[in-house]
């Protein structure tokens, strides 16, 4: 479970982290922005689920723990993002800009889709009855991926309209 | 307790829950002014870290 959980916050620390340092106008970064903020409601409302069911003596603590563990390793990183994406809204050049982005997308399309595949996989602590309800989970996750790709495809086009800066 | 596979599974339905109120939440959010956002943030961050605490305490007390 803990591996699962910090897998799943790898990824997420993985995408937001570059994808903050792939946008390019001010568009882009406020739609960065409000993807990372997004992601930090997720975790909040994340860590009251979580504490709720401990204080219910719904689930072992072992496990409380763990989620917490990963959530504050999450919050930590969305820290990271917030200043990141500060950083982001200046580059220096459209050659800049371009490089940045490109280095991104081949992470983006390679190393995080090939974690998140992982997950799946790894997910070996729960009854297998329930791996369905697991992937309802990913599946959450999978939406705001699906928010990252349109930013990255937004962020190409601005790029290639000279709208980088 | 977690002792059957319903109990798992309301556990993560509560996370699922979870996930799904936040980009509610996040996206209700988006229709603030620029002040209001800002003060909508530094409570998100305020109350995400005192809820980790909150957690820090559950864990430490047992």
């Amino acid at each position: 479970m803990k591996k699962f959980l910090t897998t799943i916050g790898l990824i997420w620390v993985l995408i937001f982290g570059l994808a903050s340092v792939g946008c390019n106008n001010t568009a882009t970064v406020k739609k960065a922005q409000d993807l990372a903020d997004e992601l930090r409601a997720i975790n909040h409302k994340l860590a009251k689920a979580n504490n709720d069911a401990a204080d219910a003596h719904k689930i072992p603590l072992v496990l409380h723990k763990a989620v917490n563990g990963a959530v504050e390793k999450f919050s930590q990183s969305l820290d990271t993002v917030d200043a990141a994406i500060i950083a982001a809204k200046v580059v220096t050049s459209k050659e800049d800009a371009q490089s940045k982005l490109d280095f991104i997308q081949r992470l983006f399309d390679t190393d995080v889709f090939l974690s998140f595949a992982n997950v799946a996989a790894t997910v070996i602590d729960f009854p297998p009855e329930i791996k369905a309800q697991m992937q309802a989970i990913l599946a959450g996750a999978q939406l705001v991926f699906a928010s990252i790709r349109a930013l990255f495809a937004e962020a190409q086009t601005a790029i290639k309209e000279g709208h980088y800066a | 307790m977690l002792n059957t596979v319903a109990d798992y599974e309301e556990y993560l339905r509560l996370l699922l829950d979870a996930i799904v109120a936040g980009r509610i939440e996040a996206r209700q959010a988006r229709e603030l002014t620029p002040e209001q956002h800002a003060e909508y943030k530094a409570k998100l961050v305020a109350d995400e870290k005192a809820e980790i605490e909150r957690g820090k305490a559950i864990d430490g007390a047992n």
